[in-house]
């Protein structure tokens, strides 16, 4: 008897003390982590929890008078499991009200037999889902879908861009424009929150923080009268297509930028040529032309070899590395002074200034300038522009000559106004920017204007100035003249590169041109730059872009509430400051 | 007979007494203990159940809460869409002309002097105020700087003095 116990107590002692071994063994294993706390609740999360991704909402676009331009509203798809349905007829007709829809459609989609899920309404919006959730019907699904929408409709599409598919987070992605250059600071950060089906478990599945706004520089109402002037011109003369931008020279603000032809970025997919996606006024790059002349007449004063005294002897044609270079009118004009050449558009004459120069001073001038470098503007996908100097293969010693007049180089709209912007700006080049401020829940992070190059000094971009006003007055840009203001400004009739055969002549078309004018106003205290490209045109700049620019400038004037000279000299006489007034906000 | 038998009147009797006259005392006493422990553990039962019910009674309200929320978030942005497509610059010239407004050119505005007025104030920026990041640190001194820290600032709120942030959350 007392031998049996003793067994048993052995046995019983021996089942112990392997569990134990057991249970030290498992606590020796246990991975001792530095954060055991989160490591424990991650395995309690893996065991029975559901993790889920909570995407917010993404970051709205406004104008820099807070008007939305791209925002967000939820759509739904609502379905309904027929199988979990018992009294279909009586969820038909509750439905039939709910959707507004026919009772006897849902009636057969819902009495579909082995029927795991039918759709009953798409893109159904927020006051039709309530109206479904409040009938609290068994089986009822609600699957949100997030969309982008555009409550301005095209207006400034290419410059915002589009929202399109999922990144590897699941937020959704923005392409091109604003949307492509602030896609992570609009996306916001997914947040990954455990899903407990324990039912005294509360999930407090707090929506995570939506993603940055971004406030632009543009106004609305510029951007639409940029739109609308455009295809105006587009339309009276002939073009193909073209780009506006209008900015604030004293800040490198851009405050409208179109281009045509554009989309509706509500149906983006539906565009057939995905080219027009993109933004052409920073994305495509043309020879500019004669409108370039104001860079390369920049370089020359700056460079100290050169004064407005400055005189050659104009004779056509004027051969240059082999090249035979042509003015516009293909005559020669005898003797001409340095303002005649911009006044008159002469390329042999700048050619001339160009080979005084030298190829050393003339091709660190252009780039001081920025020639063939990007703007760094923040918007996805600016191209550099092309600018082949001395050395490079493609090279040749006409380039000189051709380079002066804006041939055998390539910029895009926005590096050509900016150059223009350099002049307006008392010799500064502003940083070309398109974001005014980010909205983070109560922070505004504001984008400070600043400098990028100064290429030219003060004096020369105040002679440069003069001589474009002249062009203007008595030049080739009369027709860019608006009454009652002074206007600075310069043509660029530019001929389009194709490849030999009929209607090509030496790699350019015969026919049509890229047609260009830049200026800014009042000449004296500048506000407002603008340049208007017209593609494809069959006359000379001086005929269609400068009367175009002239028609939206005559707008533009009274929506941004520039007086005219007339009215500054009397605000000035009556003690206002006028400076004020053309509203430099660097000076507040 | 010795004195140490259990006679009337002396200890031993009163005792064997005792045992003869409460034969199941034992048994009452576990049964007793069984069932104290049984009503404790209905007690125990019954609080967890309650607790668990009003804990559940509430999930099911905060998340509908919630969903109320969802609800009126949506609706607001509805809205904003709404009146943001409702003052579409076409939509507002189209109304323009119909009231019979036109353009206006540069010659017909007229500017006035204003003094000390400034067409451009300066946009006031916020003042951002470096946020307190605390870290528990799970020590107990940790927590108690935590509840300190909570303490602290539902006092500022309630004396006014700030406005109340929610905790952080470790």
């Amino acid at each position: 008897m007392r031998s049996s116990f003793n067994r048993r107590l052995s046995a019983l002692t021996a089942i112990l003390v392997g569990a134990g071994i057991l249970l030290f063994g498992q606590i020796a294993s246990f991975p001792f982590h530095a954060d055991a706390a989160a490591y424990l609740e991650d395995q309690a999360n893996n065991s029975y929890r559901q993790l889920r991704d909570l995407i917010p909402d993404r970051g709205r676009i406004l104008d820099r008078n807070g008007d939305l331009l791209a925002g967000n509203v939820m759509e739904y798809t609502i379905g309904a499991s027929p199988n979990l349905i018992l009294d279909k007829a009586r969820a038909a007709h509750l439905l039939a009200g709910a959707l507004k829809d026919d009772e006897n459609r849902i009636l057969k989609l819902l009495d579909q037999p082995n029927s795991q899920y039918v759709v009953l309404a798409q893109q159904a919006d927020t006051a039709t889902v309530q109206r479904v959730a409040q009938l609290n019907l068994l089986g009822m699904t609600l699957q949100p879908i997030p969309k982008r929408i555009h409550p301005q409709g095209s207006l400034a599409a290419q410059l915002i861009g589009f929202v399109a598919g999922r990144d590897e987070d699941g937020s959704r992605r923005g392409y091109v424009g604003v949307e492509g250059e602030y896609n992570s600071e609009l996306a916001g950060q997914v947040q990954t929150q455990p899903i407990s089906p324990i039912p005294f478990e509360v999930n407090a599945l707090d929506q995570p923080p939506p993603g940055h706004d971004i406030v632009l520089t543009i106004d609305r109402s510029i951007q639409y009268l940029a739109e609308t002037q455009l295809q105006t011109a587009i339309n009276k003369y002939g073009a193909v297509g073209g780009s506006v931008i209008v900015m604030d020279p004293r800040t490198g603000e851009i405050l409208g930028m179109a281009s045509y032809p554009s989309f509706d970025p509500d149906a983006f997919y539906k565009t057939t040529d995905p080219a027009v996606l993109k933004n052409p006024a920073v994305s495509d790059f043309y020879e500019p032309g004669s409108a370039f002349k104001i860079v390369t007449g920049s370089v020359a004063l700056q460079s100290g070899k050169m004064t407005p005294d400055w005189t050659y002897y104009d004779s056509s044609p004027l051969v240059v590395g082999g090249r035979q270079i042509f003015n516009w009118d293909r005559a020669g004009h005898g003797s001409q002074s340095f303002v005649d050449v911009f006044v008159n558009s002469w390329n042999i004459g700048t050619s001339h200034i160009a080979m005084t120069l030298g190829e050393d001073i003339f091709y660190k001038g252009l780039k001081d300038f920025g020639v063939g470098q990007r703007t760094g503007i923040d918007l996805e996908g600016e191209a550099a522009g092309i600018l082949h100097t001395p050395g490079d293969l493609y090279w040749s010693d006409s380039d000189l000559a051709t380079n002066s007049f804006g041939q055998g180089l390539t910029v895009t709209p926005l590096q050509m106004l900016s150059f223009t912007n350099v002049i307006a700006n008392g010799g500064q080049m502003m940083q070309p920017h398109i974001r005014l401020r980010t909205l983070d829940a109560d922070h505004a992070i504001p984008a400070i204007p600043s400098a990028v190059r100064t290429p030219i000094s003060p004096a020369v971009a105040k002679t440069m100035t003069d001589i474009m006003v002249r062009v203007v007055q008595v030049g080739e840009g009369v027709h860019a003249q608006v009454p009652g203001y002074t206007v600075a400004g310069k043509t660029g009739t530019a001929q389009i590169p194709c490849t030999p055969g009929p209607g090509c002549t030496d790699g350019y078309d015969d026919q049509l041109n890229e047609a260009t004018f830049i200026g800014f106003l009042p000449a004296d205290e500048p506000r407002v730059s603008i340049l208007i490209k017209l593609d494809k045109v069959a006359r000379f700049a001086s005929e269609t872009a400068a009367p175009a620019w002239s028609d939206l400038v005559k707008r533009l004037v009274v929506l941004m509430e520039i007086p005219t000279d007339q009215q500054r000299q009397a605000l000035r006489a009556q003690g206002g400051n006028t400076a004020l007034i053309a509203g430099n906000p660097l000076s507040q | 007979m010795s004195s140490f038998d259990p006679v009337p009147g002396n200890k031993a009797f009163a005792k064997s007494q005792a045992v003869k006259t409460t034969p199941l005392r034992p048994h009452r006493q576990a049964a007793a203990i069984a069932a104290l422990v049984m009503v404790v553990a209905v007690i125990i039962g019954a609080l967890y159940l309650a607790q668990a019910t009003t804990t559940a009674t509430t999930g099911a309200q905060l998340q509908e809460l919630q969903s109320t929320r969802d609800y009126l978030q949506r609706a607001n942005e509805d809205t904003s869409a709404q009146i943001a497509a409702d003052r579409n610059i076409s939509v507002l010239r189209g109304r323009a002309q119909a009231l019979g407004f036109v353009p206006v050119t540069a010659d017909k505005l007229q500017y006035l002097v204003v003094a000390g007025y400034s067409p451009y104030r300066a946009t006031p920026t916020p003042v951002v105020t470096p946020e307190i990041v605390y870290v528990y640190d799970e020590t107990f001194g940790g927590w108690v700087q935590q509840q300190w820290n909570t303490l602290t600032r539902q006092f500022e709120a309630w004396s006014g003095r700030s406005q109340p942030t929610p905790t952080p959350i470790p």
